[in-house]
């Protein structure tokens, strides 16, 4: 017996080393892939700084819009436009998913359209969001919203049945019912949905909200990538894009984090 | 007394009288400018069908979609099924893809402006950054997931590492391809309105956005019209191949 359990725990012992040494290399080679992109650009950007700039330049560049605070001023916009419009297009989404999930003639009646307009570039309802809204700050939260709320909607549709079908009917049998039902059995079965699609309507919200700067010429993160691009400035180009890119993956790992505290289903 | 019951299709089509009777019946009161009715935005659009508006602006739509979904499928399937069998390579890799994957590539028009131009050759080339994450993750998925369960059957078949790929891997990984090639193109499609609309004018971005610009809300929503049903058949169409393909994987990617 004893001789077993060691050879099982030296096993382990074994597994555990390897997995470890796995985990180190592929952490170094990461970083390597960092270094060595970050060398060749500095290397290369230098020889070409109108296009390709380097990254201490976009670092100075993005050290300076700090300390003017234009920089603040820029992702304040762009965030309150991203965070209203995404906002509506959740609680939205929510509201209309649930009612095409749960009731099947809601769902025949309405369903194809959502699918459609899901299917549809939304980008291209920005200029109709324009001509509804004018050009203030309601036409950009609408482009957000109305670019996230399919995503969340087809997520909680999605979830909503997921609950009915599979747990409903046990949860009837021991005879669960009303508000209980709906806040014990649908709502935990539908949650897994419901977060996928915040997080995939997250990201559309905010290529809606860059998308809306683009079109409207100016305001937030997305006008000021423009307007650097045209004049050339590339290190305050590529800098922006890089505040975009890290806001976004911030945002994105925040929530995977969150879910897996949250989630009603332990691993 | 018979209870009342209505057969699925007459729901669906009590569906589209209810949205488009309360669409006409809003526009008899409202502004048009704002809210044109049903039949102002079908007369515009058939006036856009047969003056062959659509036909031209579409094509342009369309080259720019097709041209950069196959350069990105022409990347990414090779690169994904590369990094799906070289799986410590796609680890090391792994963040960089999804950092590129999670974030809005409409982001980066300035700089495909700066290096490729507005015309034609920029904008695929938008396209094509557009969907190519799409495919070469969903590939990679596969690649991995037909590498962890087939190969060491093939093995002790003592198949050649060749052999394993071209008769294990590539048929394995097709249904994923399939998948990555579905989500492409919807991301494409976002690519190639985008591009029209920031980069140089053409095709559909340009029909709306010239519509939009002289203030003819019936041509703004006719042409977004034009756009959904494109898309609903692209779409139906990628999904039925999905089906075809998959077989006994229900698992789908979102």
């Amino acid at each position: 017996m004893i001789g077993i359990r060691k050879v099982g725990s030296a096993a382990r012992v074994v597994d555990l080393q390897a997995r470890w040494g796995d985990r180190t290399t592929i952490i170094a080679g990461q970083l390597a892939v960092l270094v060595i992109w970050l060398t060749a650009w500095e290397a290369v950007g230098r020889g070409d700084p109108l296009l390709l700039s380097y990254p201490t330049q976009v670092l100075g560049g993005l050290v300076t819009m700090i300390q003017t605070s234009e920089l603040q001023g820029l992702f304040l916009f762009t965030a309150r436009t991203f965070l209203i419009g995404w906002a509506i297009a959740a609680v939205a989404g929510l509201v209309f998913g649930s009612l095409i999930g749960a009731f099947r003639p809601v769902a025949l009646m309405f369903e194809p359209f959502v699918n459609a307009l899901y299917s549809t570039p939304k980008i291209v309802l920005i200029p109709l969001m324009v001509l509804w809204f004018g050009i203030g700050l309601n036409a950009y939260v609408a482009s957000v919203a109305i670019g996230a709320v399919f995503p969340m909607m087809i997520m909680t549709i999605t979830g909503v049945r997921n609950a009915g079908r599979e747990y409903v009917d046990v949860a009837r049998s021991f005879g669960v019912k009303g508000l209980q039902l709906l806040w014990k059995v649908v709502v935990p079965g539908a949650l897994p949905f419901i977060f996928v699609g915040l997080r995939l309507s997250m990201g559309r919200a905010i290529g809606g909200a860059i998308a809306a700067e683009f079109f409207l010429g100016g305001g937030g993160i997305g006008g000021a990538v423009q307007a650097a691009g045209m004049a050339f400035a590339s290190a305050q180009m590529y800098g922006l894009i890089l505040i975009i890119f890290g806001s976004v993956m911030a945002v994105d790992i925040g929530f995977r984090r969150l879910w897996s505290v949250l989630s009603p289903v332990r691993p | 007394m018979r209870s009342f019951r209505l057969a699925d299709w007459q729901w669906n089509v009590l569906g589209a009288l209810v949205i488009i009777g309360a669409w006409q019946l809003y526009a008899t009161f409202a502004n048009p400018f704002f809210i044109p009715s049903f039949t102002r935005v079908l007369s515009e659009l058939w006036t856009y069908i047969v003056t062959g508006a659509i036909a031209e602006a579409l094509g342009h739509t369309f080259l720019l979609l097709i041209v950069g979904l196959v350069l990105g499928s022409l990347v990414g399937v090779p690169l994904g099924l590369f990094l799906g069998v070289n799986q410590r390579l796609g680890d090391i890799l792994a963040p960089y893809i999804q950092a590129a994957y999670a974030t809005p590539r409409i982001a980066l028009i300035p700089v495909v402006i700066i290096f490729f131009g507005i015309s034609t050759p920029g904008q695929i080339v938008l396209v094509f950054l557009q969907c190519v994450f799409e495919i070469l993750i969903a590939t990679e998925a596969g690649a991995r997931e037909v590498s962890g369960q087939f190969v060491e059957v093939a093995r002790s078949l003592r198949l050649s590492r060749l052999k394993t790929f071209v008769d294990v891997i590539l048929p394995g990984s097709f249904p994923y391809i399939v998948s990555g090639l579905r989500l492409g193109l919807s991301n494409a499609f976002i690519g190639a309105i985008g591009a029209e609309l920031f980069m140089e004018s053409a095709g559909m971005g340009e029909l709306v956005r010239f519509a939009s610009q002289s203030f003819r809300t019936d041509r703004v929503i006719a042409g977004v019209i034009v756009l959904s049903l494109v898309a609903v058949v692209l779409i139906t169409g990628m999904r039925l191949w999905e089906r075809r393909v998959q077989g006994w994987r229900t698992e789908t990617f979102e």
